[in-house]
């Protein structure tokens, strides 16, 4: 399939320390299409992190290979790894992960820094996604001053100013009450449906049904996947 | 753009953690301003004469005679530099300097100045220097005899400005001077240091054939120029082709077994030369190194603190780490960001630290004796060494903590766990070892320098030195010539106990002659150095006559043919007996002696020349005619009344002339000036880097602390108390202490032996400053300690808990 974005094959991860080694990842091989909104469950400790690292060019895999838009990965230096992650990938995290010293307005024009765009250009977009987001009039505020809720919709921005071909999400709303959780989800839910690939880790049922498919890990395995009926959990 | 906002991330920062930033940033900011005021000091003593163009082809002769003793002089005698032009042709030009004499009367009209440091020279000499005349023609202005250049201070102190100057008549002593020119004042450093020039050919004919006539007698400093830059090694043989030509056939005039020879010294490097006698102050090239050095320590010690705290800020910085690099950062670009930030605080250090020079500068010049402006630093050499210090500084400051801190890995910063910075506990402990080690060194270098300092100043010289007023006595005053009667007024006075005149005294540059003195065969010329003095000079300075008798009045033979010497004397002469053993002094070109006389008494060693040289030969002679310095003894506590009756009786006698005294105990020290400076330098330096490095201990166990704050809090629940905590911290520094003092304790001992060679008195190495050294660091470490210590046992270590 042409439109495939993200492909792995054998994918395995293993963390050495003095006593044992373990095995993050175990032979994964997943396929995420152009335009879709994967989601990967599990319990703690089951690999989804790592696996969402890996895909998003933050760690390198122990062994297998990765395509991401059908380019091998593991050949690449950081520096080139640098270069796709500010071109193509966005993150959210659960611990938001603004940089407290920036105002809302600077962190989020950061991944525009990184791009060399013109200083006309970032600040017409910031404006632009901070507006879709609804947080425009907190643009001068330092992400202490702002709630949870209203953090993650800053690093929501974030992660879409550079306008990415895929968003990863690590446990978006793990750290909001689930009136503030919904708005993140509804956010990704929107950015997806205007066709930003979404990859989000989750372990809880309720966001990954906003997901099309989630895909279940065990023991760094992907043991299952479930296609889900997105337009039920919205009605 | 993206400068921006590194910039206003670091800034943010440095706000965020005011505690830290102050101290790191006015630590390296006095750090700095040391390394500046360090490097000015050293920029000045290294560009002596530098600024002549034609200085690469510039060097001195000096010559050196073995007449029955060595002289190794700075000087030449007067026809070596003529005879140089007219026997080499790679010679191109030649000036001499001969002094004039310490202080000088110079009259201007009706009113009299006392003056020093009046050259008289050639009129090449603006052909060679580059001594830049302000008024009058550089060919003309010494060119005759009885000419005078003025320097533009001088000018201006006696006829108000430098063109209402020239033409004018001034008196030097008994000779008159017309002012011809007007010279800039001597403010770059230089060797060659004048208030004015007169000519050369001033000097009465026939003292000007007698010297002309004579290789032996060093009268003047001789500086050659040669046409092409001079290569020292290819001119040597000229120089022995000269002694073979000319010194040789001279001596063989009067049948004797001297010898002279010369060297040529080019002016690079040549004021740290001090080899020579009679030459004027020089500087100590290990002096520099070891200003150096210092200077170093404390760039260094104040750096360490920035490193640290960049080292505890990289916690809070990991997440902007992290976070960066989600977005695309590379690791060159955080590097680079890192970096950027230190060169920041290290230049906003750097601009404090100037404006601390600012203010240091009249201090710092009162202790080096120097003329530094803050305009000093707008040299090119100074702001090339400003920009290496602040290169330099940044990157000692920046690099660890850039490459560990774009190394942090950001998937799992990301996660929300924070790097173990414990990792770079070993390097912390490095870094502390060496700032503890730089200290170490510092206080033990001052405490000996004390050490010694204080040696020297209680050391029993072997004759008085309190309550003496030692009087200059000017030739050209009433004084000088009447002695005796002045003696007799002074001692008419109940303020004075006692008066001596004499040629020379301790503290002061104790001449030499050729004297011919008794051996088992035959009589042998030998240099020693000698004294003359009247009858009191025994009495006033209080030396012991260990035999014989002291020079007498009523005895008139006593004048030409009584001397007494001291044990030195006697021993290195070889004379177990020594009263009636014959000297000879006078020694003229026929081989006659002009004065032939027998030892009368032997006094007791007393140092006459400073503790840096051993006990040397010393002749008395008797000459109550010829004082050029009178010492009076003062009644016990009448210094100031003292004073007041002398200022009368002065002036009584010699007018307007002003009266110049100093204390004999004052002169004594001057000998040891640059030891003081180098202490006091050594001193404030010392303090400073104590400071800095108290201030980072302190911040570094802050930082000690907080790391280990939940094994403290746990040690705390399970019922430690607050001397098991401090037991706890105080073990880790108490090892790191052992190990400063292992690395620094013999690197001191070691260099504090040879700086202490140089004295042939000396201390033995000063343990009991080691130990204080230890003590005074273990316990600036301590209170560092204890202040955190007792934070640690009032916090709640449940709350402390609850917070992970």
């Amino acid at each position: 399939m042409s439109d495939l974005i993200i492909k792995t094959q054998g994918l395995e991860m293993r963390y050495r320390t003095e006593l044992m080694e373990t095995l993050a990842l175990n032979q994964v091989d997943l396929e995420i299409r152009q335009g879709e909104f994967v989601s990967i469950m599990g319990p703690s400790g089951c690999g989804k992190s790592t696996l969402l690292n890996i895909l998003g060019m933050l760690d390198q895999p122990t062994a297998g290979k990765y395509f991401f838009e059908g380019k091998d990965i593991a050949g690449l230096k950081e520096q080139q790894r640098a270069k796709l992650r500010k071109q193509r990938v966005g993150f959210v995290f659960q611990s938001f992960n603004l940089i407290d010293e920036l105002s809302v307005f600077e962190n989020v024009e950061l991944p525009l820094l990184y791009q060399g765009r013109s200083a006309s250009e970032r600040k017409a977009q910031v404006h632009k996604i901070l507006e879709r987001m609804g947080i425009d009039h907190r643009a001068d505020h330092y992400p202490q001053q702002l709630s949870g809720g209203q953090q993650q919709r800053v690093a929501v921005a974030r992660a879409t100013v550079g306008e990415p071909s895929v968003i990863f999400a690590d446990e978006p709303t793990g750290n909001l009450d689930s009136v503030h959780g919904d708005e993140v989800m509804n956010l990704l839910s929107e950015l997806n449906r205007a066709g930003t690939t979404i990859v989000m880790v989750t372990h809880s049922t309720h966001d990954a049904a906003f997901s099309q498919r989630s895909l279940r890990l065990f023991d760094g395995k992907v043991i299952g996947e479930s296609q889900n009926r997105l337009e039920e959990v919205q009605s | 753009m993206m400068f921006r906002n590194y910039l206003k991330v670091s800034w943010r920062h440095l706000l965020a953690g005011k505690a830290n930033s102050v101290i790191s940033i006015s630590g390296l900011a006095v750090g700095v301003a040391s390394a500046i005021l360090i490097a000015l000091y050293i920029q000045d003593e290294l560009s002596y004469d530098q600024f002549h163009e034609k200085k690469d082809r510039i060097a001195r002769i000096v010559e050196r005679i073995d007449h029955s003793g060595e002289i190794k002089a700075a000087l030449t005698s007067l026809p070596v530099g003529p005879q140089f032009l007219s026997d080499y042709p790679e010679v191109e030009n030649f000036v001499r300097f001969m002094s004039m004499g310490s202080t000088l009367t110079i009259k201007v009209e009706d009113r009299i100045f006392r003056e020093d440091r009046f050259i008289r020279t050639d009129s090449t000499l603006f052909e060679v220097f580059d001594f830049k005349l302000l008024q009058g023609d550089p060919k003309a202005a010494l060119a005759g005899p009885n000419q005078v250049v003025l320097s533009k201070t001088l000018a201006e102190k006696f006829f108000g400005n430098t063109t209402e100057a020239m033409g004018q008549t001034i008196s030097i002593g008994t000779g008159k001077y017309t002012v011809t020119g007007v010279i800039e004042d001597g403010n770059r450093p230089s060797d060659i240091d004048y208030q004015a020039f007169t000519s050369l050919s001033t000097l009465p004919p026939q003292a000007q054939q007698t010297l002309n006539g004579d290789w032996f007698r060093l009268v003047c400093q001789t500086y050659l120029l040669f046409k092409q830059p001079v290569d020292q090694l290819d001119f040597d043989h000229q120089l022995a082709d000269f002694t073979e030509r000319i010194i040789k056939p001279f001596v063989a005039t009067f049948g004797a077994s001297s010898t002279a020879d010369f060297k040529l010294q080019p002016l690079e490097g040549l004021h740290f030369d001090n080899s020579r006698e009679y030459d004027t102050p020089k500087g100590n090239l290990s002096y520099l190194y070891i200003f150096g050095l210092l200077g170093l320590f404390i760039l260094v010690i104040a750096t360490i603190n920035f490193v640290n705290l960049a080292l505890s800020q990289s916690v809070k910085r990991a997440k902007e780490v992290g976070v960066r690099k989600a977005l695309g950062a590379g690791q060159s670009q955080l590097r680079n960001q890192f970096l950027g930030e230190s060169v920041l605080i290290v230049f906003l250090a750097m601009i404090i630290g100037l404006g601390l020079v600012e203010v240091l500068i009249p201090t710092f010049n009162e202790t080096t004796g120097k003329h530094f402006s803050f305009s000093n630093l707008f040299s090119v050499e100074m702001i090339l060494t400003l920009v290496l210090i602040l290169l330099l500084t940044a990157l000692m400051a920046g690099l660890y903590p850039a490459v560990v801190l774009s190394k942090f890995q950001s998937s799992a910063i990301l996660r929300g766990s924070l790097p173990k910075i414990g990792r770079y506990g070993n390097l912390r402990r490095v870094l502390m070892v060496v700032q503890l080690t730089f200290s170490i060194l510092m206080i033990i270098g001052t405490l000996a320098i004390q050490s010694q300092m204080r040696f020297l100043q209680d050391k029993d010289l072997g004759f008085d030195q309190d309550q003496i007023i030692v009087l200059n006595v000017p030739q050209d005053t009433a004084v000088f010539n009447h002695l005796s009667s002045f003696k007799d007024r002074i001692l008419s006075h109940t303020e004075f106990v006692g008066i001596s005149g004499s040629q020379g005294i301790p503290g002061s540059n104790v001449g030499e002659l050729m004297f011919r003195i008794e051996q088992e065969a035959e009589m042998l010329d030998k240099s020693i150095k000698f004294i003359a003095a009247d009858e009191d000079f025994f009495e006033i300075l209080g030396l012991e006559l260990l035999e014989g008798r002291l020079f007498s009045r009523d005895i008139q033979s006593d004048q030409q043919q009584a001397f007494i010497i001291n044990e030195t004397a006697a021993q290195s002469f070889g004379w177990s007996n020594p009263i009636g053993k014959r000297i000879q002094w006078g020694l003229q070109g026929n081989g006659q002696a002009a004065n032939d006389g027998k030892v009368i008494g032997v006094v007791e060693d007393f140092h006459f020349a400073s503790l840096h040289n051993p006990m040397e030969p010393l002749v008395i002679l008797f000459n109550p005619n010829f004082s050029l310095l009178f010492s009076i003894k003062i009644a016990g506590g009448n210094i100031r009344s003292g004073l007041e009756v002398l200022e009368e009786e002065w002036q009584a006698y010699a007018g307007n002339h002003p009266l110049e005294y100093t204390f004999l105990d004052e002169r004594v020290q001057t000998q040891y000036q640059s030891e003081k400076t180098l202490l006091q330098i050594f001193g404030y330096f010392a303090l400073i880097s104590i400071l800095i490095a108290g201030l980072g201990l302190f911040a570094l166990t802050s930082y000690t602390v907080e790391q280990r704050l939940k094994e403290f809090s746990v040690r705390k629940i399970l019922g430690a108390d607050l001397k098991d905590l401090g037991l706890l911290l105080g073990k880790e520094f108490a090892w790191l202490i052992g190990i400063a003092s292992l690395i620094s304790v013999p690197l001191a001992a070691w260099g504090i032996s040879s700086w202490l060679d140089d004295f042939s008195y000396r201390i033995d190495l000063p343990w009991l400053s080691f130990v204080l050294a230890l003590v005074l660091i273990a316990v600036v470490t301590l209170l560092a300690m204890a202040y955190h210590v007792v934070r640690l046992a009032r916090t709640n270590p449940a709350r402390i808990l609850r917070d992970e």
